[in-house]
């Protein structure tokens, strides 16, 4: 293969997850007792059973939600880094809800709490989106400060007013057993979000390459001037994309919910906004690619878990691996040059 | 003197965009003392060759001894170290500092621990304004300066080194009568004290005038060495153009219908300045070629009519009815525009041609709000066979070379036979094949019964292709003439101010 | 109080100035925040303890300012990552070192010195700020950093590397932030897990509203620490519960945010 034909965001893609396949197996190595069992462990882990298998592609489904709501903000040239705070919010509106109606079938409450956190987090992100069509405030910083504002909202919530006092954990009540997503595979977590977001994907594809809508985004997002010179409305595009990255982030949380914990948990969602972003990255911020990424970021995720636990390390390095990638992954030059040249 | 102080030999430059030879094995020489134009068509290669003398361009062959010594320069820092410094048209100054601080910037003199020592280059700008008689106040901001002031800030910022070279790109163009006075001045008094000047021009009349040595080029090669006293304009001329002239094409006359494009006192002003007042009328079947020198109006009328500016007072009228002002108003009316600002603006250059060329379109090409791809593609297609671009649809234009670009613009603009028709600078960068291709689609447009809007400061191009003319000179109208029988140097006075 | 944030903000200024919007300011404060921390305690002295804060950060800077602009990453997502490394980092080094990822806290831990109510970062961040009004608006370095941040094309004409510029000005930048960390984890005498709670977000927001000068910087740090002052009494008074009151420098600052991004447009 010729290295230069490959293009430089694919050359990037590859470096930043050999470098983190790398890094792990090295803090592997040196903070295990048993380094080979620790490697052996995050390699095969996640296929050692059906337990393991299904939760990570439980994982990878809420990963290719949160996936999907960057990619889309970012081809419209949109920053949405308030995606904790939304996945949270979606979450903890979901429990909430959950735990506070009664409702009389299994398929309208699960839709209804669902939507209700889909909306949650498009009206979060949309916050932001607004404040820039209106008044051009940066939606990359007001999208962080409302979501960090909000997840101590959300921790308020869960660890007082609605807090289970008899357990000593920081969490809610268990959710009604009717709003249950079912398991399928074995006693692992793996439920129908997983496929629903396989669905969502091809639907983000199409939106975003196929349809007038996605076409103006994408333009609004490469050039605003030009699409603002064609007469394509760009203003619009600060708050659409704004309000279907929220709103993905939010399904996220409240499949989380539904499918996985069943319950609200301080800080039970903490990470998935980050990862959404490596995950959409790793992706080529395309719709057809996040299913791939979302799975290798689950797999990479899982076995990190997996060999923790089996090797007695006592420290998360999950944020570390993420830091590399994200350092490398938008790199676009590949030799070293410190002067721009010239002609 | 026989002695040399510059001499290029064999210089060529290709660009890798469009394996064009901007630059063909060109020689030049000129004398401690001396002052040399370089004249030339658009696209020639002046701006190249000199681009590259003063270090902003490498060349891929050649070599350039100054100063009896072959130097090889990296960066246009090091040209300046040697003495070669070069003015150009789009002015290199940052409009957020002062004139000072882009006087001084790279070269700041300063104490050892980086205190800035603004007495100095007081002193020294002083100085300047003594020997030169060039003066701009060096605590104002390069935003407040007028079109003038900002020439005279470039010039100081080159007259503050050491320089024993200087090379003007097209300096007179776009100064006013007064300042021209002061650059011929400027250049007799660096005559005098030992230092060269090259000038790249295409004014015939002025090289002859002010030069002593002539150097023409033509397709990127140099062609002739001679003394300016030696020759007279219509030899130059003749030169210039080489027995390869494509024989002038004549364009059918049809009477204008009736008017499209109304505008009445049509205002603008900021401040205490008014920087337009004009009325014109754009007809069908009819080109109106809105011309003058850069800053007199032509760039403030654009901005008006495309929206991102709203007048002050009066009014457009597009068929009788009133135009707002707002960003999408051309798109409303089913207007064809291309910008002046190309790349930025009118093309999405990280896009794929099919992308850039549907964007009128995308709607129509869709069903229920999903573009069909046959269509798209059969339609970039058709346009590209049409209009000869050199690309794929789904190949990024950023690929492409600047001509296609132009031509996916145009494609894309030109496609629906729009009424009216506005068009920035049409030919400006192009060789003389892609501004031909051009000026006949402007024409088959007109011809088919549309009305279209030129604006151009390019007096060659204005009297090529329009049927009337409108001269603007500090933002009113200087005349509003037919396009008849007119002399090229009434026009250049008009622009210039100078009246009947 | 406004310290850490006037600190952070002043280095991030910097790098606005050159070009360079630095999100990574959180993170190099946390770095600067444990590091101040730690060596203090092994070595004793406060002053070394800050050197080593202000030298672990602007070492962080370093790698972010080479992969950025050495080769050409995207601003943003380096910075996330830099917040990202310095989370994992210091989680990590602390359960090495220390053995918990909780807070760190040691006796006979050295104090800080003081005059008057005030410590002796607040003298520094305050000489500091006078500092930078000189450096910007009167030295060749500050001359050529707001050239290279106006028009960097321009700049490097006349022969200014930008890239030297601006990694000159991240790494102050680094530095800054790292002893903006360790005026909040040396005034506290502990490490607390996530103890930058915002500040180093807050410091960005502050450029803004301090409309990039120095000056205007001090003044929107003293506000916004004032609010989160506030906002502490206000547990008091009001009996608001500790989650929520975590939650008000992000409001605060959200709110001045949209505010002055109003105020602006209709000027």
């Amino acid at each position: 293969m010729n290295f230069n034909k490959i293009g430089n965001s694919t050359k990037s893609t590859i470096l930043a997850l050999s470098s983190a396949v790398f890094l792990t197996i090295i803090l592997l190595s040196v903070s295990s007792n048993n380094p080979l069992q620790s490697i052996s462990y995050f390699f095969s882990g996640p296929f050692s059973n059906l337990y393991n298998f299904g939760n990570m592609l439980d994982k990878a489904g809420l990963l290719i939600f949160a996936g999907l709501g960057m990619s889309i903000a970012f081809r419209a040239g949109v920053f949405n880094l308030g995606g904790e705070g939304q996945v949270y919010a979606g979450a903890t509106a979901a429990v909430i809800i959950s735990i506070s109606f009664d409702f009389p079938g299994k398929f309208t409450g699960i839709v209804t709490v669902i939507s209700i956190g889909i909306i949650m987090g498009a009206l979060i992100a949309g916050l932001s989106g607004f404040l820039r069509k209106q008044w051009d405030t940066d939606e990359l910083i007001s999208s962080f400060l409302v979501s960090g504002a909000i997840i101590h909202l959300a921790d308020y919530l869960i660890s007082s007013p609605f807090k289970d006092n008899s357990s000593f954990l920081n969490s809610t009540v268990k959710i009604p057993e009717i709003l249950f997503l079912k398991q399928f595979l074995g006693s692992s977590h793996l439920n129908l979000s997983f496929f629903i977001a396989v669905i969502i994907s091809f639907a983000a594809f199409i939106y975003l390459f196929r349809s007038t809508i996605g076409y103006e985004s994408r333009l609004s997002g490469l050039n605003r001037k030009f699409a603002d010179y064609g007469g394509i409305p760009v203003k619009r595009h600060f708050i659409i994309p704004m309000l279907i990255s929220g709103g993905l982030y939010g399904a996220a949380g409240s499949f989380a919910v539904l499918g996985n914990f069943h319950m609200g948990i301080k800080g039970f969602t903490s990470g998935l906004g980050w990862n959404g972003i490596a995950v959409a990255l790793i992706a080529g911020n395309n719709p057809a690619w996040v299913i791939p990424s979302a799975l290798i970021f689950a797999y990479l995720d899982a076995g990190t878990q997996l060999a923790m636990i089996h090797s007695d390390l006592s420290f998360e390095f999950s944020n570390l691996i993420k830091a590399v990638i994200f350092f490398l992954i938008t790199v676009r030059r590949f030799s070293i040059k410190k002067e721009n040249p010239i002609g | 003197m026989s002695r040399i102080l510059l001499n290029m030999q064999n210089i060529t430059k290709i660009f890798r965009e469009n394996s064009l030879k901007a630059v063909d094995s060109a020689n030049l020489t000129v004398a401690p003392g001396e002052i040399h134009s370089i004249v030339g068509e658009n696209g020639a290669g002046k701006s190249t060759l000199m681009h590259i003398l003063a270090g902003e361009l490498t060349p891929n062959t050649g070599s350039i001894q100054f100063s009896n010594r072959i130097v090889n320069f990296k960066a246009p820092l090091d040209a300046l170290k040697e003495g070669i410094a070069m003015l150009h048209q789009n002015l290199k100054l940052i409009p957020e500092l002062t004139v000072l601080e882009n006087i001084i910037l790279g070269i700041e003199p300063a104490s050892k621990t980086g205190l800035l020592n603004k007495k100095e280059a007081y002193n020294r700008i002083e100085n300047l304004y003594n020997e030169f008689e060039i003066y701009v106040d060096p605590e104002k901001t390069i935003k407040t300066l007028t079109a003038d002031e900002k020439q005279k800030t470039a010039l100081l910022s080159i007259l503050y080194h050491d320089i024993k070279l200087l090379i003007l790109d097209e300096p007179t163009t776009f100064f006013s009568e007064i300042t021209t006075d002061s650059i011929h001045k400027l250049i007799k008094k660096l005559k005098a004290q030992g230092k060269s000047i090259i000038i790249i021009t295409h004014k015939l009349k002025e090289a002859i005038a002010i030069s002593d040595k002539i150097t023409v080029m033509r397709s990127g090669k140099t062609v002739a060495n001679i003394n300016s006293s030696k020759i007279d304009i219509k030899q130059l001329s003749s030169l210039l153009l080489g027995k390869e002239t494509l024989p002038e094409v004549k364009y059918k006359t049809i009477s204008p219908g009736e008017i499209l494009l109304e505008a009445k006192n049509l205002t603008f002003k900021k401040g205490n300045t008014e920087y337009l007042k004009l009325d014109f009328k754009v007809r069908k079947n009819e080109i109106l070629v809105v011309t003058g020198i850069r800053g007199n109006g032509l760039e403030t009328l654009e901005q008006i009519l495309s929206g991102s500016v709203n007048q002050t007072e009066g009014e457009i009228l597009y068929k009788n009815n009133i135009l707002e002002t707002n960003k999408y108003n051309l798109r409303r009316i089913g207007a064809g525009y291309i910008p002046s600002d190309r790349i930025n603006t009118g093309a999405s250059i990280k896009s794929t041609i099919s992308e850039n060329i549907i964007l009128l379109k995308y709607k129509l090409l869709s069903k229920w709000g999903v573009l069909n791809s046959k269509k798209i593609k059969s339609f970039s297609t058709k346009l590209i066979n049409e209009y000869s671009i050199k690309g794929f649809g789904n190949q990024k234009v950023a690929t492409l070379s600047g001509g296609n670009i132009q031509r996916v613009m145009i494609a894309r603009e030109m496609e629906d036979e729009p009424e009216l028709f506005i068009f920035a600078d049409p030919s400006r960068g192009l060789d003389i094949a892609s501004k031909r291709f051009i000026y006949e689609k402007i024409h088959k447009l007109k011809n088919n019964g549309s009305g279209v809007l030129v604006i151009s400061s390019d007096i060659e191009e204005a009297i090529q292709i329009a049927d009337r003319l409108l001269i603007l000179y500090k933002g009113k109208e200087a005349a509003s003439l037919e396009n008849k029988n007119i002399d090229r140097s009434y026009i250049g006075k008009l622009m210039l101010g100078l009246g009947e | 109080m406004s310290t850490p944030i006037l600190l952070a903000a002043l280095g991030g200024l910097l790098t606005e100035l050159s070009g360079v919007l630095n999100i990574a300011l959180e993170g190099l404060m946390l770095i600067g925040a444990f590091f101040a921390i730690l060596i203090t305690q092994l070595t004793g002295s406060i002053l070394l303890g800050c050197l080593g804060a202000a030298f672990s950060s602007a070492l962080l800077a370093y790698i972010f300012g080479f992969v950025t602009l050495g080769f050409k990453a995207n601003l943003f997502i380096t910075g996330l990552g830099v917040n990202l490394f310095a989370l994992g980092f210091t989680n990590y080094l602390s359960t090495i070192i220390f053995g918990s990822k909780g807070v760190i806290k040691f006796l006979d831990f050295p104090e800080l010195f003081s005059f008057g109510n005030n410590n002796i970062f607040v003298y520094i961040s305050l000489i500091l700020t006078g500092l930078f009004v000189f450096l910007i608006y009167k030295t060749v370095f500050g001359l050529r950093l707001r050239a290279t941040g106006f028009n960097a094309s321009v700049a490097q004409i006349k022969g200014i590397n930008s890239y030297n510029i601006q990694m000159k000005s991240i790494l102050i930048s680094g530095a800054l932030s790292g002893l903006g960390g360790a005026a909040i984890s040396l005034n506290l005498g502990a490490y607390v897990p996530n103890m930058i709670a915002g500040r180093g977000w807050i410091a960005l927001v502050a450029i803004y509203l301090g409309r990039k000068h120095p000056i205007g910087i001090l003044l929107t740090s003293i506000f916004f620490a004032g609010a989160v002052y506030f906002s502490n009494d206000a547990q008091g008074i009001f009996q608001v519960p500790a989650d929520l009151l975590l939650g008000f420098p992000y409001l605060i600052t959200f709110i001045s945010m949209v505010i002055f991004s109003i105020l602006k447009s209709k000027r």
